[in-house]
């Protein structure tokens, strides 16, 4: 978290002292915090972090911690699917691929021929196996686009339960596999949180993990807002405008649409590690890793705001919260049986996201903006409209 | 070249396995072509949006699973005839399939494809999780005609719910190409999928063809999911297993071209028949690839290599890049 | 607000909240002031038994985790797992109406959609775990595989409602009855003996996931001690055509065929059997069957003659209106609570399950002890599970060590028109294998 506290790049130092207004409101807009109620945003959020797992029952810790996952996934299909412009069924299958290798690399080794590395050990493999698988599915891409792509990707992530499910020194085939059990970094093991033994007894098992996993959702948040606010970042929106056009201008193609999955796989992959952790066992199938998983993250994205980072981290907890906060109300929702729950939250989200689309194509984000705008528009020069460019986020 | 190449080293292994131990080829075969034939009437169903939209519409597999519940809910629940259910069912989700357009596809134009795509998705999982709070108690199977029964052909058996899909596969296809030829709509269909702002100039209502595409779509995919939930070939019978099926289609697609409705029949026979034969052969011939899930990713894999051969597919037309 | 200020408020937030770290607060620090104020470990059934997560002192809440939905799911859901829930139900019920567990404490169920899938059924474990004492079901053998190690952490006692061998060796789980490996070695033994024999072709045909594993397994013991080797084992994807691997049995001559499925391809493996003529001695392990197969409304007349002509289950438990006390004790209490429960196997299972749970509390509360730790210690105090001849009874002894799974499994051919379509070919019946069978540690 130190580095959310840290005072903004002075990426700008170089740059010429003579500057127009203009320059200087562009540079204001990719600061990373460009106005000084941002600053007090990220305390209060700080805050949050440091107290909620103190509070919260089981559930909800579990319901965030899940919320974080999907947040982190979420975060590098954004940069994949927001920013580049790729679209992708595939994220579930990184999801695998970090899960499993870290269930390999991590487990036990009297547990399914585990390798007992430690977290750090697993955590870099996972994102370095993420990254690499990335890159071969990243070359296709070169030439596929629109309904092809998502095909295509849709293939990959069957192929990918196919290859985990036969390969059973890494998933121990149809059984599944558990994942490894203790997360230590350095002395603080995350499934016992405890802090200079001040407790009396350590925290729970989730409440530990919302510590570690939220701490990764902040650092892939900064990459990935480092990432689209310099000039990777204003490459890769070429790229998704006009690709040929980027390309006369000096824009790498294979660089970006490629650096583009390696990253963005990575970070799946990371996510996977984390929900490995997370559910603690996984079947290499398609119920546990599979299409459902996939439109889950772009879920995400479309209801968080598409391009945008805060957004995503948004999607994800409403994503996330709400087939709990259905459960729970449901006692009080009329014609709600037992086995019609699962079916209502299956018929809530896919609104969710259907209408999402349909009224508010930016999603939250989007919202926000435009509720800003509006603001800004009655209190400034009459007139005047705010920017509504979805790219900036 | 390089395809028909392709094409020459499978329909010798085809031959090879035929001469092998016929019957078991030959009741394989018949098995792929009963799968195929269901793969062909969902591709049908693709084929015909993609060419008046030029996306993808996942919410076809949710039209051809909603479809099956709509049938059996005519003929279990309240007794109609097979024909008459189907085709209640049929103008229902033609309805469905024109009120998704109308009120959701619609107000989509210019938005990328990516984001109609993901839509399509919501409706599929929309109408699929509806399924599950409308008929929390169904049968497994849509009452029918020709349960357990059927006909044989030489020593090979074939159910007859399986030959009513050929037929009616082979019905639509031909209905398909009566109507694009023929008449004048079809006529302005094949046009809207050649050049939509052409056929506007030309005087073409093309919001009206991509309405009566979605109608077509919706009644295509009640076929499919009528034949699928009356235990046709892969025998899922009626339940959510319609939707599993309706996914493994989109490899035919891909294979047989994304506009065309040749191609659709002939992608899913293909993938029917590769599958049959994986399913039979695999573990004998290769069984490092393991006892069983070769199969349902080999469509996939026959995909990624004729799209590396042939980008357009076997039947599709091929892309003018503009740029 | 500048910037040396907003680091103030920073800091003060980070110490307000390693303030809040120091000095608890969440439910953990909660539970352990509870488990504080009741250690007073008493053995005398006078005085009110320990409380805990899930027993408040009058009511005992036990979870069942279960598929609802999905897309097997939702057909296991149906055909097993609502009647085996509703089996729960109607035991508890009966018990409640004569005061609950040892007169005193009602018991009431807590049901989360696993969706029959490992992945899921975690969250449907964390979503209820809070609130429960003990797992009175857990459905599915990948399900249950998954949960261990949380049991295992949270001290939560389960009773599987899957037969793998295995379960036997898990301290926190309670079976109540014989394992598919030994439902299997009963099974082709049987055939040997009762019209088959060792030199004719015996094959497999099995699901390719854990629980066909465990039936493989078994035919695998069983052909090694009686001295036959199987023809071939032929596996499939759940939902899948199985067009292939029906013509593989046929092209084996297969004269007898171990089947291990679930209820969701029993049709299509049996229609597929129909329409490639191709007819053997089916032995299928109990997850295979469903009463409605033979039900008057089935309206796939072959199908019905197939099974009827070609079909043995192999399973637990007795004819529907066997006079046993065990049923006859059932067969009262639907009667009373659920007086529509059409004769249901998976019913008969979950009936004997909260039994066997029943038990267990029983003895918890004898201990004085009805936390999550009692009823787990309450397992090992049992002794012998006792189901009056609806399955043959468990013994338990001191430890997971000294439990001997029962290893009589029930034959039973297909009839329509009698309860649960199953008649008895031979009740009890253990072959030699069965006796020497030892799940693998």
């Amino acid at each position: 978290m130190a580095s959310t506290l840290a005072p903004p790049p002075a990426a700008d130092a170089t740059d010429p002292p003579n500057r127009s207004v203009l320059e200087a409101r562009a540079r204001r807009e990719i600061r990373l915090f460009p106005t000084p109620s941002y600053w007090v945003g990220a305390a209060v959020l700080l805050a949050l972090y440091l107290v909620l797992p103190l509070v919260l029952s089981d559930l909800w810790a579990n319901v965030l911690v899940l919320a974080g996952i999907t947040a982190i996934g979420g975060l590098g299909l954004n940069l994949l699917t927001g920013y580049a412009g790729q679209a992708s069924l595939g994220t579930a299958a990184f999801v695998g691929i970090g899960a499993f290798t870290a269930s390999y690399l991590g487990r036990a080794t009297d547990v399914n021929n585990g390798l007992g590395q430690p977290f750090v050990v697993y955590l870099i493999a996972a994102i370095l196996v993420g990254a690499a698988v990335g890159f071969l599915v990243g070359l296709p891409a070169l030439r596929l686009r629109g309904s092809y792509l998502v095909i295509v990707t849709l293939g990959f992530l069957f192929v990918t339960t196919y290859v985990l499910t036969q390969w059973k020194t890494v998933s121990n085939g149809n059984l599944g596999a558990p994942m490894p059990v203790g997360v230590q970094i350095g002395s603080i093991d995350f499934t016992s949180f405890d802090v200079f033994g001040m407790r009396d007894t350590p925290l729970g098992r989730n409440q530990g993990l919302f510590y570690l996993v939220w701490i990764f959702v902040a650092i892939t948040a900064l990459l990935v807002k480092n990432i689209v606010r310099s000039r990777p970042g204003r490459a890769l929106q070429a790229v998704r405008d006009r690709d040929v056009a980027a390309e006369i201008v000096g824009v790498s193609l294979f660089r970006y649409k490629v650096g583009a999955f390696v990253v963005s796989s990575a970070i799946g992959a990371m996510a996977g590690v984390f929900y490995g952790l997370y559910i603690q066992y996984l079947t290499p199938n398609q119920q546990s890793i599979g299409l459902t998983l996939s439109v889950q993250f772009l879920a995400v994205i479309i209801v968080g705001g598409i391009g945008t980072v805060y957004g995503t981290v948004v999607g994800a907890v409403i994503i996330g919260g709400l087939p709990t906060i259905i459960n729970e109300f449901s006692n009080h929702i009329p014609y709600l049986t037992a086995s019609t729950v699962s079916a209502f939250q299956g018929i809530v989200f896919a609104l969710l996201l259907v209408v999402t689309l349909l009224l508010e194509p930016w999603g939250f984000a989007g919202a926000v903006r435009r509720f800003k705008t509006r603001k800004l528009r009655r209190t400034m020069v009459p007139g005047s409209a705010g920017s509504t460019g979805a790219t900036t986020g | 070249m390089v395809l028909a190449g392709v094409g020459v080293v499978l329909l010798a292994i085809l031959v090879f396995l035929a001469f092998d131990g016929p019957q078991k080829f030959f009741t394989l075969f018949a098995a792929g072509i009963a799968l195929g034939a269901v793969y062909a009437l969902v591709c049908l169903g693709f084929v015909v949006i993609y060419r008046a939209t030029g996306i993808v519409n996942f919410a076809q597999v949710g039209m051809v699973v909603f479809g099956a519940f709509v049938t059996y809910n005519a003929v279990y629940t309240w007794g109609w005839n097979f024909w008459l259910s189907m085709l209640f069912s049929a103008a229902v989700l033609a309805v469905i399939g024109i009120g998704f357009e109308r009120f959701a596809l619609r107000r989509m134009t210019g938005k990328p494809i990516f984001s109609i795509i993901l839509l399509t998705i919501g409706l599929y999982l929309l109408l699929q999780s509806l399924i599950g709070a409308i008929w929390t108690n169904a049968k497994d199977t849509i009452p029918n005609p020709w349960i357990g029964k059927t006909v044989s052909l030489g020593s090979v058996n074939i159910l007859q719910v399986d030959v009513v899909t050929m037929v009616l596969g082979a019905a639509v296809l031909a209905s398909f190409f009566a109507l694009f030829r023929y008449t004048k709509v079809g006529l302005g269909m094949r046009a809207t999928a050649i050049d939509q702002e052409a056929a506007l100039a030309q005087g073409i209502s093309v919001p009206g063809i991509v309405a009566l595409s979605w109608a077509i779509a919706g009644a295509v995919a009640v076929i499919a999911g009528t034949m699928l939930g009356s235990g046709a070939t892969p025998k899922v019978g009626l339940g959510l297993g319609i939707s599993a099926v309706a996914l493994q289609a989109l490899p035919a697609m891909v294979i047989g071209g994304l506009d065309s409705p040749i191609g659709a029949v002939i992608g899913g026979l293909v993938i029917g028949v590769a599958y049959e034969m994986a399913v039979g052969y695999q573990t004998q011939y290769i069984p490092s690839l393991g006892t069983s899930g070769f199969a349902d990713v080999l469509p996939y894999l026959l995909m990624v290599l004729v799209l590396l051969i042939r980008p357009s597919g076997l039947f599709g037309t091929r892309d003018v890049q503009r740029v | 607000m500048n910037q040396k200020s907003v680091a103030k408020l920073v800091g003060l937030a980070v110490v307000a909240a390693l303030f809040v770290v120091a000095c608890g607060g969440g439910d953990k620090t909660a539970s352990n002031a509870a488990k504080n104020t009741t250690t007073t470990k008493s053995s005398n059934a006078g005085k009110a038994p320990k409380t805990g997560p899930g027993f408040d002192g009058t009511t005992i809440k036990l979870g069942v985790i279960t598929p609802q939905s999905g897309a097997i799911g939702k057909i296991v859901a149906d055909d097993i797992g609502t009647p085996m829930t509703s089996g729960n139900q109607v035991y508890w019920d009966s018990v409640n109406a004569n005061g609950g567990v040892a007169g005193k404490y009602k018991v009431s169920l807590e049901t989360a959609d696993s969706q029959y899938d490992a992945t899921v059924g975690l969250q449907a474990y964390d979503k209820i775990k809070n609130d429960v004492a003990a797992m009175q079901q857990v459905l599915g053998t990948q399900v249950l595989q998954a949960m261990q190690p949380k049991l295992k952490t949270d001290q939560i006692s389960a009773g599987p409602a899957t037969l793998d061998a295995e379960w036997t060796n898990d301290p926190n789980l309670f079976p109540i009855a014989t394992s598919y490996q030994l439902l299997s070695i009963n099974g082709i033994d049987y055939y040997i003996h009762n019209g088959g024999s060792k030199t004719k072709n015996i094959c497999v045909l099995a699901q390719d996931d854990a629980y066909g594993e465990a039936g493989v397994q078994g035919a695998n013991y069983e052909a090694q001690k009686a001295g036959f080797t199987l023809k071939t084992v032929q596996r499939y994807a759940t939902l899948t055509d199985k067009t292939a691997q029906i013509q593989a049995l046929k092209d084996n001559s297969c004269d007898a065929v171990l089947f291990v499925a679930t209820l969701a391809d029993t049709k299509a493996a049996i229609q597929t059997a129909i329409q490639l003529n191709y007819t053997a001695r089916w032995i299928a392990l109990s997850p295979a069957w469903l009463p409605s197969f033979v039900a008057s409304s089935e309206s796939d007349a072959s199908f019905k003659t197939y099974l009827e002509q070609n079909m043995w289950v192999s399973s637990t438990g007795v004819d529907w209106n066997s006079p046993v006390p065990g049923y006859v004790q059932m067969r009262a209490a639907i009667a009373k609570y659920a007086p529509t429960q059409q004769p249901d196997p998976y019913f008969a299972y979950g009936f004997q399950q909260a039994r066997a749970m029943d038990q267990i509390l029983e003895v918890a509360v004898k201990n004085g002890d009805l936390s999550r730790a009692g009823i787990l210690n309450a397992i090992n105090g049992v002794g012998t599970l006792k189901f009056d001849g609806a399955l043959p009874d468990f013994f338990y002894g001191t430890s997971v060590a000294t439990r001997k799974q029962p290893t009589p499994a029930t034959i039973f051919s297909i009839v329509a028109g009698v309860p649960q379509g199953l008649k008895t070919l031979s009740a009890n019946y253990t072959s030699a294998a069965a006796k020497t069978f030892k799940p693998a540690g």
